[in-house]
């Protein structure tokens, strides 16, 4: 495999499953290893990025998934109408597609413990809001661009809100610090 | 205890080190020190160990009280400093007695200070950095009027130099192709005159000039760096600072070097290029 180099130090990967290659890679002497959408970045010297790519396997098998997360939801995000109407469904359906699912982290970024979760019924697909709003709450169920997130942090956002969570997502006083990991699974109840 | 204490805390004051490292796949920025080098020779000039935490001053107005004997030293940006109303130098070694203060007035070249102190400063290490995020706000706290920042055991020596020349930041930028950049973008990006926008901060560096053309559709998010020369819709670079979010999804067009990513950090205004490294 290829490493395309970024930056100084830092080598991406292109990869079907960066999940797959994030969570097998050696990650001796390197300072981190980050996955995207199609990518996994190495941080670090080129000849570590190098010998932690050479041992991997052509196909890196995929950790099997723990037990998704169970996560307390409130489906009563400002955006949800408008989801529905746009999805051509009933606020129910909205919610009964987002209980249904079992997302996976597919990579984290924005922000300190956002996670990008994958596995939304494709009839929930919506690009983002043509407005962001300036301020979304802490603890935000949120979908845009096939993604569905938590918001951990009250901060901007362009996604749409269709409900809540309460639980923290990110605490730097714990080890892992935030809950959610690539590779992760989650499913919404109430 | 030895400590500083702050009397006045400028725009924005921030401790520093050399980031965090090893959280970026739970969305952790790196943060650190903006110019590295101007941050590492600060803890050099007070015989700290270069990756001891200091403080980073935007633009000045700063004033410290010594609480003991130490040792402080101001890079970076270059402006008035004095001790107890003397005269006193940047790109130095200064003795400071316990009661006395040191100010900081208004950068004239360079736009960020880094004051170290004997022994770095110590406020309590977050994800294993004493760095402040501005984008995940972890980290020590941004300083304000009245703090007492303890002083640390991060000393390995006595200063070894006097005095060292103050280099006034480059005005050209040196670039490396990035993972989605074309010939023709960066022939562009050099070629053009770039001005800074008011709005840049750690998070991003944002330019103003003639757009680039840039690409319909966003790309697939991928993993950033510091230096990282983002194209949006817009046209209008972004050069990714300490604190970019750790994931992006417009095109890279080119990196900064982390040398030139130093002058980036100076940049107060004016107009600037780039060049292909």
């Amino acid at each position: 495999m290829d490493l395309i180099p970024f930056g100084e130090d830092g080598w991406l990967l292109l990869t079907d499953d960066p999940i797959a290659v994030a969570t097998t890679i050696d990650r001796h002497g390197l300072d981190d290893v980050v996955p995207g959408e199609r990518h996994v970045l190495l941080r670090g010297p080129r000849d570590r990025a190098q010998a932690a790519v050479d041992v991997l396997p052509a196909d890196p098998p995929r950790l099997a998934p723990r037990e998704p997360a169970l996560l307390n939801a409130t489906w009563d995000g400002p955006d949800l109408q408008q989801v529905a109407e746009a999805a051509a469904m009933s606020r129910d359906s909205v919610i009964s597609l987002l209980e249904e699912a079992i997302l996976t982290v597919a990579f984290c970024g924005f922000a300190p413990g956002f996670a990008y979760m994958t596995g939304l019924d494709r009839r929930l697909h919506l690009p983002r809001r043509e407005r962001p709003r300036p301020q979304v709450p802490a603890g935000s169920i949120a979908i845009a661009a096939g993604y569905c997130a938590v918001y951990p942090t009250a901060s901007p956002g362009g996604w749409h809100l269709v409900g809540r969570c309460d639980v923290w997502l990110f605490d730097p006083d714990r080890e892992p610090p935030a809950l959610l990991a690539p590779g992760d699974q989650v499913r919404f109840v109430r | 205890m030895r400590a500083i204490r702050i009397l006045a805390a400028g725009p924005q004051t921030l401790v520093q080190d050399s980031g965090r490292r090893g959280y970026a796949h739970l969305g952790v920025p790196r943060a650190g020190a903006f110019d590295t080098r101007a941050w590492q020779l600060a803890n050099r000039l007070v015989g700290n160990a270069t990756e001891a935490a200091s403080l980073e001053i935007l633009g000045g107005g700063v004033e410290v009280e010594a609480m003991g004997h130490l040792t402080i030293a101001v890079t970076g940006a270059q402006g008035p400093v004095d001790i107890d109303g003397r005269s006193a130098g940047t790109h130095t070694p200064l003795h400071v007695a316990p009661g006395s203060r040191l100010r900081l007035g208004a950068a004239h070249t360079g736009i960020r200070y880094y004051l170290a102190v004997s022994g770095g400063i110590s406020t309590p290490a977050v994800l294993g950095s004493r760095s402040h995020d501005t984008l995940g706000r972890l980290g020590p706290p941004v300083v304000r009027i009245g703090d007492v920042l303890p002083t640390g055991a991060q000393r390995v020596g006595h200063p070894l130099v006097d005095h060292v020349a103050a280099v006034p930041p480059a005005e050209t930028f040196a670039v490396l192709p990035g993972p989605d950049g074309t010939d023709r973008l960066l022939d562009r990006l050099t070629e053009l005159i770039w001005e800074l926008d008011p709005q840049s901060d750690r998070i991003g560096i944002r330019l103003r000039g003639t757009p680039l053309d840039t690409r319909a559709d966003t790309l697939p998010s991928k993993p950033m760096v510091r230096g990282a020369v983002q194209l949006p819709p817009n046209g209008l670079p972004i050069i990714l600072g300490p604190d970019h979010p750790t994931t992006g999804g417009y095109p890279v067009i080119a990196v900064v070097t982390s040398r030139s990513m130093c002058d980036v950090a100076q940049w107060s205004g004016g107009p600037r290029r780039f060049r292909r490294a």
